[in-house]
């Protein structure tokens, strides 16, 4: 079985619309020196940015980019950019609720266009996020959504996890839902899940019984963001009876939301194990060939 | 009207006793809008169309061979065709199924397998039992595995659970002296299959190879589940087959019809092992006083 390729950068710098990275920093310094570039690149390709920060850093990051960038206090007297609590955005005193913040980037984003930006470019340090005990467990599905949202609409995202803070695992699901990674990842995640080019989404790498839950929960939960209806599981390295189960219960949530259920990409064995578990008789899938 | 199975045994010594008792089954079904199947010798099957005439027509005669290839496969190919059925608007099917017994003593297990993984359904099935061919042996066989026997039997019919745990599965597949590997499993199922996954690719063509992957996952995952400690992996290679052996300590497979019953019906536990066992080329399960092992044989 081949390992699965991880989808790196190396350079805060050097990211484009579409991109949603996930960014494990071992040290706060080395995070909040590095926001001011991502920043900058944002300003001079006339994008709006948006920082969500946690309480420690807003000061030193928003002081440091005034500092180091130019023009930067004039964007943010412009509306072109705006730090906030990462808190306050994202839970603000009751449950997270991933639909709301979903929309709400959405809806950000067709705003930035309306108002003569290139794109939305967001920076989110998430650490205290996920361990707020309303988002923990569903932070992973979310990012999932919003990779998803990284695909329809003119969106660069950047989300940011505290290594010292965040677990092993936590971290390594957080990077199978997100399409690029930038730091040192103590456990490398064995499968991926992403949106794509033509709106579907993306099952790769190895799927088993340890993961095929947390899959079919985050894949079902993001079933109303995939417009196409397609499943793209070309780059399906070992599917177990657990996984094909999952992916069946992703197929079945895609065709309730009005789906042609189109699966693309199969390799062998797939197909086979598809019709040894009967799954046709749970749902309707159209197999494509890439 | 049949609503769960109905599994009789014909013994019979002449061609004409053969038809006096399917020919009528038959045409009751179609009567009835049964579904109906026949899975016999090219010969009974060659009098059975002569004797149902027109009739013929509403009867779907399958290769005995294709059926009866083993075990898995003969439950295999009752369950498609029951599915055909139910999918066509038939809501029961009568089966005339001729068992072509191999010489594995693993054929044994069929008549209870069958017994008991199609107790729900709405068929009425006769397995004629040739007394003429076949040794006193089976004959016995036919009348302890059939609740009802036409003639009436000599002997008490055996149900199925009591039946199987007298009847050891035997793996025919040669298996050599020397493993070519042998590993313990902790929970690191990756790894298993990075390991497991190199020799496969090594030893057998690339879609077999896959196959076999799948297979020993679902075995070990299984052994991880439920067994007490790590799990062993042993894999032997012959000329003509590649075979692993995976074995747990811990409580014993619940099931004895464990891998046999098709998905529809399946517990959790049993779907691993029913595409184990479609996967293999051959397969059996063996219990010792530590716990289960499985053994699954990839030919070529």
């Amino acid at each position: 079985m081949e390992a699965m390729t991880r989808r790196r950068v190396s350079n805060i710098d050097e990211l484009g619309v579409g991109d949603h990275v996930c960014w494990a920093y071992d040290d706060p310094d080395t995070f909040v020196r590095a926001v001011p570039r991502y920043v900058a690149a944002g300003l001079a390709r006339h994008q709006r940015v948006v920082c969500y920060l946690s309480d420690t850093m807003l000061d030193a990051v928003r002081t440091r980019v005034v500092g180091e960038v130019s023009g930067a206090s004039d964007a943010i007297a412009s509306g072109a950019l705006t730090f906030s609590r990462a808190l306050d955005a994202y839970i603000h005193s009751r449950p997270f609720e991933p639909d709301e913040r979903i929309e709400g980037y959405s809806q950000m984003a067709d705003e930035a266009i309306a108002d003569g930006y290139s794109a939305l470019r967001i920076l989110g340090e998430a650490t205290e996020i996920v361990e707020d005990p309303s988002a923990s467990d569903r932070w992973p599905a979310y990012e999932l959504r919003a990779d998803l949202l990284t695909w329809r609409k003119p969106v660069i995202g950047v989300c940011a996890y505290d290594t010292r803070r965040c677990g092993a695992r936590s971290l390594s699901m957080l990077e199978a839902v997100h399409g690029l990674s930038l730091g040192e990842f103590a456990r490398a995640p064995i499968f991926h899940l992403g949106g794509g080019s033509e709106g579907e989404l993306t099952i790769s790498g190895e799927i088993d019984v340890h993961a095929a839950d947390l899959i079919e929960s985050m894949g079902s939960g993001a079933a109303g963001d995939v417009r196409s209806g397609i499943l793209d599981v070309s780059g399906l390295r070992f599917i177990d009876v657990a996984g094909m189960r999952a992916i069946a219960t992703i197929a079945s949530s895609l065709a309730s939301e009005g789906n042609v259920v189109r699966m693309r990409g199969a390799r062998y064995p797939f197909r086979r194990m598809w019709s040894l578990m009967s799954l046709d008789d749970r749902v309707t899938a159209e197999f494509e060939t890439l | 009207m049949t609503t769960s199975l109905v599994h009789d045994a014909l013994i019979y010594a002449s061609d004409e006793e053969f038809l006096a008792h399917t020919v009528p089954f038959l045409r009751e079904g179609i009567a009835e809008e049964s579904g109906t199947v026949v899975a016999t010798s090219a010969r009974n099957a060659a009098a059975l169309r002569d004797s149902l005439g027109a009739d013929a027509n509403e009867v779907l005669f399958v290769d005995s061979a294709d059926v009866y290839a083993s075990p898995i496969s003969a439950v295999v190919a009752y369950n498609d065709v029951l599915k055909s059925f139910y999918d066509a608007g038939r809501k029961k099917v009568r089966a005339i199924g001729e068992v072509a017994y191999g010489p594995s003593q693993n054929w044994l297990r069929y008549e209870p397998i069958a017994h008991e993984v199609f107790a729900n359904e709405p068929l009425h099935v006769i397995c004629p039992y040739d007394s003429r061919i076949l040794p006193p042996l089976l004959i016995e066989h036919a009348q302890r595995t059939h609740p009802r026997v036409q003639p009436p039997a000599t002997v008490a019919f055996v149900p199925p659970h009591e039946m199987l745990a007298s009847l050891q599965e035997v793996m025919t597949t040669e298996i050599p002296e020397s493993a070519a590997l042998s590993m313990r499993v902790g929970s690191d199922l990756p790894q298993m299959r990075r390991v497991i996954g190199r020799l496969l690719d090594r030893e057998l063509p690339a879609p077999r190879a896959a196959e076999a992957l799948v297979a020993i996952n679902e075995l070990v995952a299984n052994g991880i589940r439920h067994g007490e400690a790590a799990v062993d992996v042993t894999v032997w290679v012959s000329r003509r087959s590649l075979i692993c052996r995976v074995r747990n300590e811990g409580p014993a497979i619940p099931d004895p019809f464990a891998g046999y019953r098709p998905p529809g019906s399946l517990p959790t536990r049993g779907m691993g092992l029913w595409i184990a066992r479609r996967l293999a080329s051959e397969s059996i399960i063996e219990h010792d006083a530590s716990g289960p092992s499985v053994t699954l044989a990839f030919d070529r």
